[in-house]
């Protein structure tokens, strides 16, 4: 069982994860650029379909990385913005509730990337499986 | 290094199992592929993009591909119905990994010709067991 591993395993795998969980801070930060300038768009009337998907992805991929490095809150966060932006119409008011969730986000991901400063920080954002 | 998974079947084969994981996100092709080998034991190879894994699969024919859903120019689903229509890449078995996991769109994917669905986040430690079992890999 892959589960099981040894612990000689287990800290490699840590060590791994702590590099890259700092490298995807910077990655996240971009996508939460775009979806913000997407909501903005939104929220000013003038979102063309293409932005929207794109902003609709990034917010897919960030879901998935945030999770995957342990940013749980903003991996919740980033699923709700890719629900907000798979709609479609007139989300005027759902874009200033998601322009706030991305004020969030960046605080989350900010607070979450420096797990020393809060002790049991990384082993506690780690979203249940 | 745990080969717990790692060999395939067979007394006397010694033969590592071959992955191909594909996914546009570089860093979840980074932690996949740790994971799959640090930790399953198997020997892995990446495709950032659905093109791209297609040719590999179709030139390494590996034992099973990991494969992200949304991904740019070419989706999963898009190329798991292009394995399956290549003689090359039929019987590999794809199982996919997606951020999307509401039970509706589960059962939308689970309609491709895949094997299973993997959910993201997930954890490196855990992957290749849940690989495993979805695969029959004892």
């Amino acid at each position: 069982m892959a589960g099981g591993a040894g612990g000689a395993d287990e800290r490699a795998v840590a060590d791994v994860m702590a590099v890259l969980r700092a490298r995807s801070v910077a990655t996240n930060l971009n996508r939460i650029e775009v979806i913000a300038g997407a909501l903005e768009a939104m929220r000013d009337g003038v979102l063309d379909e293409k932005v929207r998907a794109q902003a609709r992805s990034a917010a897919h991929s960030l879901a998935g990385s945030a999770g995957t490095f342990g940013f749980r809150r903003a991996s919740e966060l980033a699923r709700g913005l890719e629900s907000l932006l798979s709609g479609g119409g007139d989300f005027t008011q759902g874009a200033q509730q998601g322009l706030e969730r991305v004020d969030e986000l960046r605080a989350a991901l900010a607070v979450s990337a420096f797990p020393a400063a809060e002790p049991g920080a990384a082993s506690a954002d780690r979203e249940p499986q | 290094m745990s080969l717990a998974h790692g060999l395939v079947d067979g007394p006397g084969s010694g033969a590592v199992r071959r992955i191909l994981v594909i996914d546009d996100d570089e860093l979840i092709l980074e932690v996949a592929q740790m994971s799959l080998e640090l930790v399953g034991g198997w020997s892995v190879t990446t495709a950032a993009g659905g093109q791209e894994g297609l040719d590999r699969a179709a030139a390494d024919r590996p034992d099973a591909i990991v494969m992200d859903v949304m991904m740019p120019g070419m989706d999963g689903p898009t190329v798991a119905v292009a394995l399956r229509a290549n003689p090359a890449t039929a019987e590999i078995p794809v199982v996919l990994l997606t951020a999307k996991v509401q039970a509706a769109e589960r059962v939308a994917l689970a309609r491709l010709p895949v094997v299973g669905v993997l959910g993201k986040p997930f954890d490196p430690m855990l992957l290749p067991g849940e690989l495993a079992a979805l695969l029959g890999w004892s």
